[in-house]
């Protein structure tokens, strides 16, 4: 709704926030590293698989797991690494498939953060693909940083062609 | 303490000080987070290298989880194609070295 009173505009609008808990790039001991998370939204497996393999040999970057992380088709990877901020900007912007809504809210924000919970009436995560390395991992799998946020997001509509 | 040792710990503090005021106060760390350990013990990662968190053991587990033709390795035929070189060049390549095809996809990706 949006009410006009001469050079005044006042904007109302209602909608239905869930709780979600989110994974995040920055370290916890380390603040100044982060771990790549990539979120895509709506690409095939194939395409994915393909880009993040050019990645990990161009970046020397350790093992990648790819999830899926809800029915449509939408995809998270994650390679533990510990990288600085500006580096892994640079890689996750040498992702052609990433989701770019993603992408410029992390470099905002100062890090990535990926969905741990399921949304309503979807399915579990399930890892769909790991892309072996001969590089090892950076970081322990604990080291990341958790937190919580609301959001009215019901996925998917982040994607543009 | 020698006076070098002292300026040593002294920069230290200062640069702990400096990371601890840059971090954001409401990221809280996932090792005592139950709904990260739930989520890796349903992608499949056993309980107890959950909450021993060594990475080697992550991607053992990781592994036995997902099934063997999954874990894939592009051959320099479908690297070659994935960056947009012509099949009759990526197929001539593959007769190369690997160290020489790389650099060569890696020079295609760069030019085109």
């Amino acid at each position: 709704m949006i009410v006009r009173l001469g050079k005044l505009q006042l904007r109302m609008y209602i909608s239905i926030l869930e709780k979600r808990t989110g994974i995040n790039s920055q370290q916890y001991d380390n603040p100044d590293k982060h771990t790549l998370l990539w979120d895509f939204d709506r690409v095939s497996i194939s395409k994915i698989t393909k880009s993040l393999m050019l990645l990990q040999r161009k970046h020397k970057l350790p093992n990648i797991m790819i999830i899926q992380s809800s029915v449509k088709g939408s995809f998270h990877a994650y390679c533990f690494t510990a990288r600085s901020f500006r580096e892994v900007i640079h890689i996750l912007s040498d992702t052609p498939e990433i989701d770019i809504t993603y992408l410029r809210l992390g470099m905002v924000r100062g890090y990535f953060t990926l969905r741990i919970t399921p949304r309503q009436n979807e399915p579990n995560f399930k890892v769909v693909r790991t892309l072996m390395s001969v590089y090892p991992n950076e970081t322990n799998i604990n080291s990341m940083t958790i937190n919580e946020y609301l959001t009215n997001n019901k996925g998917g509509k982040n994607v543009k062609r | 303490m020698s006076k070098g040792r002292d300026r040593d710990y002294e920069r230290e503090v200062i640069e702990a000080a400096k990371r601890m005021k840059k971090y954001p106060e409401h990221l809280r760390s996932a090792r005592d987070s139950d709904v990260w350990k739930d989520f890796l013990i349903n992608i499949g990662v056993k309980e107890d290298i959950v909450d021993s968190s060594s990475g080697s053991d992550f991607w053992e587990s990781v592994r036995e989880k997902v099934d063997s033709k999954h874990i894939q390795r592009l051959s320099i035929y479908q690297q070659a194609r994935s960056v947009g070189m012509p099949a009759k060049i990526a197929r001539r390549i593959r007769d190369w070295s690997k160290e020489r095809a790389i650099e060569a996809i890696e020079r295609w990706q760069m030019a085109y």
